[in-house]
């Protein structure tokens, strides 16, 4: 209950201006928890760029929580690209570096399945952002206004959990 | 607008310490469960691991009560320790790598028992990195390399001849096939003949030699005498023609003959080979020493130069050679593994490292084992090429419990380039041998306290080496099932004489010697029991064995000598029938070549004709 409360509070003090954009480049981030291994290095600095910058939180939470299910089903394609640039010898030289840096490795870039899903998220960062923000845009012209009307929607309104929804309303 | 929130600060900061701090508090459990499975990986069998602790601040790792599974012996344990402590690099773990400065054991034990199986689930198809696929090369090996063992109780039998079946036979496969390769050419050396079909050139040139023997200027005239100088031109060139047809035919026949001759040889060595077969299918004996040595002792032995040849083999899959790109399955998750692949370079740290393990091990007990031991191991690395030296390790007994022992194990791994040079000397002396098994004789050895030397070489796919047991006080025991063995008074006789022959050997020395592939070393056994097993064999059994292998022969013989005459006739038949037609032939041709270049010659005399 304590960490609900602590999550409510700060998504309540996160969530600021929810603009298509915002919402959209918040999710497009998250897809990037949910693609990549979450134990990997790089989440760190997606998590700490989702926080401290406008974009939005429960965006981000919203993209992590559809592509996880994507990261485990789509595994088999990132280990494969992740193999085809480990393999190749023009990039040996890069690896190489990543490899012997100091906590540079600890970004384990040498898996396949951490190299390959996040050269995999870099690639659907952009048309994601673009995608998400088209239909959140819609949503909120089309859906919410409707949704907002039905009997299921004021009811839901009076319960707890219009107050998770609440968090991805404008 | 900004872009910066500011207020996130404070919980992003939170989040980054409850990180840490739930690092620091399962760090020694993320340890010991890393430990174990990383263990259970290499080996191919459980490692257990009782605690873990990871000193961040002073670089130091403890591990205790670390138990790693016998691969081959689920139920023992390849070693126990009480504690180990190791000095770890901190800038290297910086880089994600285990850099040891030094290591200290305490409480080593070896070949302890389990309470619990450390067999792990093997895939059906592992990877050939992974050691069940290294355990699934050794097993096949073991499997190809042990001889049957000595069969007495069909000595004294009847030779039951009538179990030679015909079908089995490869003498009759071979005949067969010389046969039916016979009729081919046979039938090949028709149609070619008839397709070169030399009979009108050869008439043509016939007539026309004829039309102009007593031909001159006067009977021919001039224009007549110069056309006929031009048929004769024209005539010898389609003889000539027809002459390198001819040869090219001879030449294809000629290979076809010698392919037949070929066949024809291959019945003579499947004969060879079915004679053997047909002897092993009545498992006579034999008396050959150097054969004797494996069926005694191929069984044991393989199965102990079986785990050295698996640990040579993961030295291999875990110290790769070079600076090649290195691959190994990634961290265990949730999700997929995936790989790793590690870029080895130089005058970097290793992936893993101990440069310096200087260890005193104690073992227990009141065993021939027990005492104190010192080991050192300089340079123990995953990728040698990045350390540039190769790993060399001595383990030497200190002092013993129990009379007086020594044991000395020295060697190194050399992977710093191609070829990988590896090399290992084991002796021990004054400690208790195994009771070895006398395999088909009803009877085993017991060698007692003896010495036990094993040497190894390996240099790139190459291995070599022996394993040598010394007894001079060997103590000789009958298996209680021996009496049952023995059904006829005639066979109990012949077991009797072997026993007699054993039991007057004091000192014993059993050599195995194991050259050849990394993956399929050649295996023999020499040893002192092999001379006396073949003297009481050739004094009891020489004569019936004698008499059983001619009756052998004999059947053999019966069941194919009628088809590999035919075949051998047949084959005989085409090839001097080939040889007539082709030389008849060709002296026709060279006849009428012959008579037509006189008659040109005399044509080209006429002035006016040359």
């Amino acid at each position: 209950m304590l960490i609900i409360q602590f999550l409510r509070s700060l998504i309540g003090a996160l969530n600021s201006d929810g603009t298509p954009g915002q919402v959209g480049m918040g999710m497009a981030l998250g897809l990037c928890l949910g693609f990549t291994p979450i134990g990997s290095m790089h989440n760190l600095g997606i998590v700490a760029i989702a926080m401290l910058t406008t974009v939005s939180f429960p965006g981000f939470m919203l993209g992590w929580a559809v592509a996880v299910p994507l990261g485990f089903a789509l595994d088999p394609l990132f280990h494969r690209v992740g193999m085809t640039l480990l393999a190749n010898d023009s990039l040996a030289p890069f690896f190489t570096w990543v490899v012997n840096t100091p906590v540079v490795s600890l970004s384990h870039l040498n898996n396949s399945i951490v190299l390959g899903s996040l050269v995999i998220w870099l690639v659907v960062l952009l048309p994601a952002y673009f995608l998400f923000r088209v239909l959140v845009a819609r949503y909120r012209a089309h859906i919410f206004a409707r949704l907002e009307r039905t009997k299921v929607f004021q009811a839901l309104k009076a319960s707890k959990v219009y107050n998770l929804y609440e968090m991805f309303r404008p | 607008m900004s872009w910066i929130r500011w207020k996130a600060l404070i919980p992003l900061s939170v989040l980054l310490v409850a990180i840490t701090l739930v690092t620091i508090l399962f760090k020694d459990v993320a340890l010991r469960r890393g430990v174990e499975a990383a263990g259970t990986a290499a080996v191919g069998a459980r490692v257990d691991l009782a605690r873990a602790h990871l000193g961040i601040l002073d670089g130091n790792v403890t591990l205790n009560g670390l138990a790693v599974t016998d691969p081959s012996k689920p139920m023992t344990n390849l070693f126990e320790a009480e504690a180990l402590v190791f000095d770890v690099g901190i800038l290297p773990a910086l880089e994600g790598k285990v850099v040891i400065d030094t290591i200290a054991a305490r409480g080593l034990r070896f070949g302890t028992a389990r309470k619990t199986s450390g067999a792990i689930p093997q895939p059906e198809n592992p990877a050939p990195e992974e050691p069940s696929a290294v355990r699934k090369v050794v097993d096949d090996w073991m499997a190809g390399v042990k001889v049957p063992p000595l069969e007495l109780s069909t000595l004294t039998q009847a030779v039951n001849v009538a179990a030679i079946s015909a079908d089995s036979l490869a003498t009759l496969r071979a005949a067969v096939a010389a046969r039916d390769f016979a009729d081919t050419t046979r039938t090949r050396f028709t149609n070619g003949l008839r397709a070169l079909d030399p009979r009108p050139t050869v008439d043509s040139a016939e007539a026309l030699a004829n039309r102009l023997k007593n031909a001159n200027l006067r009977t021919l005239g001039l224009a007549g005498a110069r056309q006929a100088a031009t048929d004769v031109r024209r005539t010898l060139r389609d003889l000539e023609a027809l002459n390198t047809k001819l040869k090219a035919f001879e030449a294809g026949t000629k290979s076809d003959v010698d392919s037949l001759g070929d066949r024809v040889a291959d019945i003579g060595r499947a004969r060879t080979a079915d004679y053997a077969y047909a002897r092993g299918l009545l498992r006579l004996p034999t008396f050959e020493v150097p054969a004797i040595g494996p069926q005694l002792f191929s069984g044991l032995i393989s199965e102990k130069v079986g785990e050295v040849m698996y640990w040579v083999n993961m030295a291999e899959r875990y110290v790769p050679p070079g600076m090649r790109r290195q691959m190994r399955p990634g961290p265990r998750r949730v999700r997929a593994s995936g790989t790793d692949v590690l870029f080895p370079k130089e005058n970097v740290y290793p992936d893993f490292l101990a440069r310096l393990a200087e260890l005193s091990l104690a073992i227990g007990g009141e065993g021939a084992s027990a005492g104190e031991y010192e080991a050192r191991i300089v340079g123990a690395t995953t990728q040698p090429a990045v350390y540039g030296s190769p790993t060399r390790f001595l383990v030497s007994r200190a002092a013993g419990r129990v009379g007086p022992r020594d044991a000395r194990v020295s060697g190194s791994l050399d992977h710093r380039g191609e070829p990988v040079r590896d090399s290992l000397t084991a002796r021990l002396t004054g400690f208790p041998l195994p009771r070895m098994p006398l395999a088909g004789l009803g009877a085993s050895v017991d060698l007692g306290d003896g010495t036990s030397e094993l040497q190894l070489a390996r240099t790139g796919d190459r291995l070599g080496g022996s394993w040598v047991w010394r007894s001079s006080h060997v103590t000789w025991m009958r298996d209680s099932a021996a009496a049952s063995r023995a059904s006829t008074p005639a066979m109990r006789l012949v077991e009797d004489g072997l026993w007699r022959a054993l039991a007057r050997i004091d000192s014993v020395e059993i050599e195995a010697r194991f050259t050849g592939s990394l993956t399929r070393p050649e295996l023999a056994v020499r040893t002192n029991i092999a001379d006396a097993v073949a003297g009481a064999l050739k004094a009891q059994l020489g004569e019936e064995v004698r008499r059983a292998e001619a009756q052998v022969r004999a059947r053999v013989d019966e069941l194919v000598d009628a088809t590999a005459r035919e075949a051998r006739a047949k084959a005989d038949e085409v090839k001097a029938q080939a040889e007539q037609r082709i030389a008849e032939e060709r002296t026709k041709l060279e006849a009428q070549k012959t008579a037509l270049e006189a008659r040109l010659r005399e044509l080209v005399r006429i002035p006016g004709i040359g």
